[in-house]
């Protein structure tokens, strides 16, 4: 724990130096846009930026325990408000007192890159002054002012003090004095000094003339200024020589080792390393065919260089996980504190690098994870001590690479999630009905913790538990390429593991061959390769109602043909041929086979993102250039697998629970209504999910918001096809009537569009897990036919949420 | 199009697509390229052609022929117009590519209200040249090509 109150101590803490990193930047934006400002007092969005860096310093360093830097900037932050609410206008004498701020802010930001303390300078009168400023807006004040020797924000110590003992500054003597601190530090005097310096230009400055062209006012003023009161005292002037190291010398040393570079320039060096890389692979492959040894040579060296380069370039873009987790102490701490927790975060891996882009993405949800975890898992000392727990709760977060990918996982000892509490609630928000959510395995139900608007803290915190958390950590997750997961134990605690990618511009991926073109798989959803001969193929691949499926190590493996989901097939079966080439992949909790023509390498590739005008093709996620120049496409392992309506494989223990539970579920009696979806898909919804069948004609529908709607019984009733919900494809013809299965949940009902309602029947059904998916229990020989089984109420419960954003 | 009509004379590359002649302003063209490598993108809509590489750059070809709802093909392999936009560079594939020609503004008209069917969309208007018309090609419609096809 890094605070405040600990920045004695020898090494300057990480947030410290950021700090300083960023304030100084910041602040030699400020003094230019103060002067850009003056010449254009209304350009709004100049003053919104000015307010936030100011107001961004005056936070940090109120967390950071700097007082008297608060103190400045927080006065400082009044009066821009004023501006930036139009109270008042921007003139030359504000501009003077906020560069005198700004310069004491940059004094202070040195003192404590040197000495570790906003220093002891005195600067009580530089926020009286500001104080009365925020009130008069610098109109009140008998002169204007002419801001000039202070403008440049870097000027000399001793054209500011110049005017310091001038004999108009009869008003602001006070001002004055107090900037006269000998036995001050060499450091913190510096500040105090140069900027009363400025406040007393503001006070005493009386050319009014000046003002006029705010532009120009900058060295040429000063200079003249210089002029007319160079007779007069000079009496600060030497002190101030010794004392400070020069004001330039206030740039912080720290800031100085670093810089900062536009991303987009990062990206731009990739893309011509890229290019350099393929270069290099041509001319390797001429020189392959040459004799001449220097040539050889230097080709070697020329190899070497570029993969060096390319290394380097990578490198640029990676920053350690550290800078987004050492931010979480202090957040732990607070919150622990306000929530009366005793608290613990260990972290570990801190050194593990990911690409900034993706460090950037995972900050919000990581830190929204910390707070739950210590709002809601933790729990009080009372209940631990009754629980025998220790007192103090841990979480822990440890970050490690593995292949390609960044794992972190955040461990907590709380209280765990109980699964009754999630269903209960589920029940309650119309989520679920009682009898699904009973269906669900505990796993899924934790899982509801990730849906929009689900919360479960009893109460409404200032902290979390307004319920728009989890699902926006998911889905920001989702967007990098990442999964989370969760698992927990009740009374134990809980774990969430986040994988994400280490970058997403440089990924390793398995290329492909699939009718005469080169596909690239990111190697992070690929377990497996197989190739099979014609016996293996007839031993070992069914194809079940059209749908092949291969026997690998006693489970059924759906297996989809690329160039079929791509629609380029020549229209022969693949496992109809001599040998099939077998890509085992996993897309999300799905695993299946993906069959190419042929597996011809791994390697690293640039991922390129592909042009709006295919950006909405879900089977590709980018583009890539191979070696010898040409592009290949990036394939969308969950878009094809999505398209290639791949099912879910029960190989791992949890899920195989389910099945069991599902199974003897349904192993009673049932009343089912088969209903026709597409031209031959058959697919049977329990009866007790439905509430009546209807029939309207097609000229019925009409729209709204987006979606078409029936008038039903006085109410206005949204339409969802089956055959889209489940991932079927509709039948050919439509015709003139739709049939539909009209289901009712929170007074609200939806008519579910099947082609055709075949028959009801009543039987035991055996339930394979088979083609299991959202909305699809699995499938089941019914009427002597494969038929999927559904669940409208999650199907139904998926189709309103996607609704909530058009008020239903 | 109207900041650029205020001045003098403006600079358009033409180009041909079946009887009609088309022109984009230079300023918005890139390069003009001759026909690439390409990669094709199954179930993308069909004006796209494919993805070329343009220098490490992955540039996606788009049919003009195919966006203005002319029959047949190429007559011979296509051009490539490369222009570059905000999101990527696309590249229109074109029959033929003609001169740069400076027109005066004064000559521009809206179109015609005889044109009819893609072209009537993709055009903002016409210069009367002095022995054809030259139709303005409106980028932002011709590029626009973001429904699926196959999903």
């Amino acid at each position: 724990m890094s605070s405040g109150s600990d920045h004695e101590s020898g090494e300057m803490p990480e947030e410290v130096v950021e700090f300083l990193v960023e304030s100084n930047e910041n602040l030699d934006r400020l003094d230019q846009d103060l002067m850009a400002l003056e010449s254009n007092p209304h350009d709004k969005e100049r003053l919104s930026s000015i307010f936030r860096t100011i107001h961004t310093i005056k936070g940090t360093c109120g967390f950071l325990g700097y007082s008297k830097l608060e103190s400045v900037t927080h006065v400082g932050e009044n009066l821009l408000s004023k501006l930036r609410d139009g109270t008042f206008v921007l003139n030359a004498t504000l501009t003077d007192a906020l560069l005198a701020m700004v310069d004491a802010t940059r004094a202070m930001l040195h003192s404590i890159e040197s000495t570790q303390s906003d220093g002891d300078g005195d600067y009580t009168a530089l926020v009286s002054l500001l104080s009365e400023l925020t009130v008069n807006g610098g109109e009140g004040s008998a002169a204007e002012a002419d801001g000039a020797a202070n403008v440049d924000g870097e000027s000399e110590p001793t054209s500011v003090l110049s005017q310091n003992g001038d004999e108009r500054s009869v008003s602001s003597n006070a001002l004055v004095f107090s900037t006269k601190k000998p036995d001050a530090p060499p450091v913190s005097a510096s500040g105090p000094t140069e900027l009363a310096a400025g406040v007393a230009t503001v006070v005493d400055s009386s050319e009014s003339g000046e003002v006029a062209e705010p532009t120009s006012v900058t060295v040429g003023t000063s200079s003249q200024q210089e002029g007319s009161s160079s007779g007069s005292s000079k009496t600060t002037a030497p002190e101030n020589h010794e004392g400070t190291p020069v004001s330039a010398d206030v740039r912080s040393v720290v800031s100085d080792s670093s810089i900062r570079v536009d991303v987009a320039l990062l990206d731009r060096l990739m893309d011509l390393v890229g290019e350099l890389v393929l270069a290099r692979n041509q001319i390797l492959q001429f020189t392959a065919a040459e004799s001449s040894s220097a040539l050889i040579s230097t080709t070697q060296r020329l190899n070497l260089i570029t993969s060096e380069l390319q290394e380097s370039v990578m490198k640029t873009r990676m920053q350690p996980i550290g800078n987004v987790l050492t931010k979480l102490p202090r957040v732990v701490r607070d919150l622990a504190r306000s929530c009366s927790k005793l608290v613990r975060l260990d972290l570990e891996g801190k050194e593990t690098e990911l690409d900034r882009t993706i460090i950037e993405s995972i900050k919000d949800p990581l830190t929204h994870l910390i707070r739950n975890g210590v709002d809601h898992a933790i729990e009080t000392p009372e209940l631990r001590k009754a629980a025998g727990k220790p007192l103090e709760g841990v979480i822990a977060i440890s970050a490690y690479h593995e292949g390609g990918y960044v794992n972190i996982e955040i461990r907590d000892d709380g209280s765990g999630i109980d699964p009754e509490k999630i269903r209960a609630k589920a029940v309650e928000k119309g989520i679920h009905t009682p009898e699904t959510a009973q269906k669900l395995s505990d796993r899924d139900v934790i899982n509801l913790i990730f849906s929009a608007g689900f919360s479960t803290a009893e109460k409404i915190t200032n902290v979390s538990g307004r319920g728009v958390g989890m699902d926006v950590v998911k889905t920001n997750i989702e967007r990098i390429g990442g999964t989370i997961e969760v698992s927990s134990q009740v009374g134990i605690g809980t774990v969430f593991r986040i994988r994400i990618p280490l970058t997403l511009a440089i990924v390793p991926a398995l290329v492909v061959t699939c009718v005469d073109q080169r596909y690239a798989i990111p190697q992070a959803s690929l377990l497996e390769l197989l190739r099979l001969e014609r016996e293996q193929i007839d031993a070992d691949v069914s194809v079940l109602d059209g749908a092949p499926v291969y026997r690998l190590r006693g489970h059924l493996l759906p297996l989809v043909d690329l160039a079929e989901v791509l629609g380029i097939s020549d229209g022969e079966r693949p496992w109809t041929k001599e040998s099939l080439n077998i890509v085992v992949l996993q897309a999300e909790e799905t695993q299946f086979g993906l069959v190419v023509d042929g597996v011809v390498d791994t390697q690293e590739i640039v991922v390129k993102p592909l042009g709006r005008q295919v950006k909405a093709v879900t089977t590709f996620s980018g583009a890539t250039i191979m070696g010898d120049g040409k592009v290949a496409l990036i394939v969308d392992v969950a878009g094809v697998a999505h398209l290639g309506r791949v099912l879910r494989t029960a190989r791992d223990t949890e899920s195989k629970a389910t099945v069991t539970r599902q199974v003897e579920d349904l192993g009673e009696k049932q009343t089912l209504l088969l209903v026709q979806v597409g031209d031959s898909g058959r697919v049977a919804v329990p009866l007790q999910s439905i509430d009546r069948l209807e029939e309207f004609r097609a000229d019925a529908v009409e729209w709204a918001g987006g979606q078409p709607v029936v008038q039903y019984r006085n109410t206005i009733m949204p339409l969802l096809w089956l055959s889209t919900a489940v991932g079927l494809t509709s039948a050919s013809d439509p015709g003139e009537t739709y049939q539909v299965v009209v289901h009712s949940a929170n007074s609200r009902s939806v008519g579910v569009v099947v082609d055709a309602i075949l028959d009801i029947t009543e039987q035991r059904v055996t339930l394979d897990q088979y083609a299991a998916r959202l909305g699809v229990l699995g499938s089941a020989v019914i009427s002597d036919r494969v038929t999927e089984v559904v669940d409208l109420s999650v199907i139904i419960g998926d189709f309103l949420s996607d609704l909530v954003g058009i008020g239903v | 199009m109207s900041s650029k009509s205020t001045r003098n004379s403006q600079q358009y590359c033409t180009f041909y697509l079946g009887d009609l002649l088309l022109g984009i302003s230079v300023e918005d063209v890139q390069e003009v390229i001759k026909t690439q490598d390409m990669t094709p993108v199954p179930l993308a809509p069909g004006v796209v052609t494919g993805l070329v590489n343009l220098r490490g750059q992955i540039v996606t070809a788009l049919d003009m022929r195919k966006r203005f709802q002319l029959n047949g093909g190429f007559p011979k392999p296509p051009m490539n117009i490369v222009i570059s936009q905000e999101d990527g560079a696309v590249s229109l594939l074109v029959d033929e590519i003609g001169d740069v020609v400076s027109i005066d503004p004064e000559s521009f008209e809206a179109p015609p209200e005889t044109l009819e069917g893609a072209c009537r969309e993709l055009v903002t208007g016409v210069f009367k040249l002095e022995h054809s018309l030259l139709l303005v090609l409106d980028l932002a419609a011709a590029t626009a090509v973001e429904e699926v096809a196959a999903a």
